[in-house]
């Protein structure tokens, strides 16, 4: 049953897949958005941890100059 | 008996696309000169389209008996875009005109230029359903609303369409007014919509000033190399001008350099314009996951905003949010008359500009994570 419906839902995507690729280079891999979570997921982070360091180091250039004052 | 036929042997091998390419170029003109958008390098791009567009079109390299003409347009591409170097400098240009003072003032606001690259990331992932790895990232980059930021990312992922992405940058950079509106509207309540954010003004010494472009060089080249040329040109330009002792330089920067570098792209981009190339299926798909992308960004700033509402006591108004996007000063200045529209009194100018500018660096360190992904 499992199997078939796997069959099943195979054959649509890759019919799918034919009719897109009368549009030239587009193609249609619906799992590829899947896939490449990972990346939204470093991407985010990486953005929050380098926007963070700067935050910190701005804060603590903010703080220096005042004391200085 | 005298031979006139040159005259129209070139006539006769006009296309249909060709045709509809001065069309399309006749709009950029048109949105360019009448709606007054992004029109220092619509203008450029739209007449280049022409340009490109005229069979066997000299501006352009063309093949004769197996021999190359080189052609101008080409020449330029190589020398500037293929290689990154026009959109660099004119990032120096950028730096030189952005102050910093808002998010200087308040750094915590830089979180907000953070939140609103999600559309960037979401698209990718949403493109890459439609296309290789590289396209996609070259096509969530329009999310970042910087076109130089877009030029650097498609050519160095070796993007096949350079000419649909920088198309879809601009113009909706420019169509940030119609398009950010709506979103934030529909993702905030009218009681959200009238939160007031005092300004706390505070100055900000020179040293700090100075120091700032070099340590933000430093610090996001060291966690993200790949955007080291972006960021460092933009910051370059930021320390010519708060510097104190390079006015003429800071000056030059602004105006003559940038508007050099911002001719010679718009007409050079149009080289990527031609018929064949840009008259596919993917550019209309393109052109949507464009939409999708500053649609996303907006909503990435604003629901970032909201989040923040829940633990912190001072309240945020959540459309501050939208202006995350790099679109300066566009972006800054919608949310602002958005507050103003629900309630005259509302201020919202400078936590507004100080996202804005944040938008502008955090785009820039998205678009060097996609290089340091697929680069």
């Amino acid at each position: 049953m499992d199997t078939e419906i796997v069959t099943t839902a195979t054959e649509v995507v890759t019919e799918a897949a034919n009719a897109a690729s009368m549009f030239g280079d587009i193609t249609f891999e619906p799992m590829n958005f899947v896939s490449n979570l990972g990346y939204m997921a470093t991407g985010m982070v990486g953005i929050f941890v380098v926007i963070g360091a700067i935050i910190l180091v701005t804060s603590l250039m903010n703080k220096i100059s005042t004391k200085n004052k | 008996m005298l031979d006139f036929s040159f005259l129209w042997e070139y006539i006769t091998q006009i296309t249909l696309g060709q045709i509809i390419m001065w069309a399309i170029g006749g709009i950029l003109i048109y949105l360019a000169i009448k709606k007054d958008m992004e029109p220092t390098l619509l203008l450029p791009m739209g007449f280049g389209t022409i340009l490109v567009n005229i069979p066997h079109s000299g501006a352009i390299d063309q093949v004769a008996d197996g021999v190359t003409e080189a052609g101008a347009l080409t020449t330029l591409f190589n020398a500037g875009i293929s290689n990154e170097l026009f959109p660099l400098i004119l990032f120096i240009g950028i730096g030189a005109m952005i102050d910093f003072t808002p998010i200087l003032t308040n750094p915590k606001l830089m979180l907000f230029g953070a939140a609103a690259q999600f559309g960037i990331f979401f698209t990718f992932c949403l493109a890459s359903i439609f296309f290789p790895q590289n396209d996609a990232a070259s096509i969530g980059i329009i999310g970042a609303a910087d076109g130089p930021t877009a030029i650097v990312v498609a050519q160095k992922l070796n993007s096949q369409f350079v000419g649909a992405i920088m198309v879809a940058a601009y113009s909706y950079m420019a169509l940030v007014p119609i398009i950010q509106p709506p979103i934030i509207k529909l993702l905030t309540t009218k009681k959200e919509r009238l939160i007031r954010m005092p300004y706390k003004g505070a100055t900000v010494s020179k040293t700090t000033k100075i120091l700032f472009p070099i340590v933000i060089t430093i610090v996001a080249g060291v966690i993200a190399p790949s955007s080291v040329a972006l960021i460092g040109f933009l910051m370059f330009g930021n320390l010519i001008r708060e510097c104190g002792v390079l006015d003429n330089l800071s000056e030059t920067a602004q105006k003559v350099l940038a508007n050099l570098i911002t001719i010679f792209l718009g007409i050079t981009i149009s080289t990527k314009m031609q018929a064949e190339q840009f008259l596919q299926p993917a550019t209309l798909l393109i052109l949507g996951l464009g939409l999708f992308a500053f649609i996303f960004d907006t909503a990435g700033g604003v629901m970032f905003a909201k989040l923040l509402n829940l633990f912190s006591k001072e309240k945020i108004n959540p459309m501050i949010g939208a202006a995350g996007i790099s679109a300066f000063p566009m972006s800054g200045r919608v949310v602002h008359k958005l507050g103003l529209e629900e309630d005259p009194q509302n201020f919202l100018l400078m936590h507004s500009i100080g996202v804005n500018v944040s938008g502008q660096i955090a785009s820039v360190i998205a678009g060097g994570m996609i290089l340091n992904f697929f680069g």
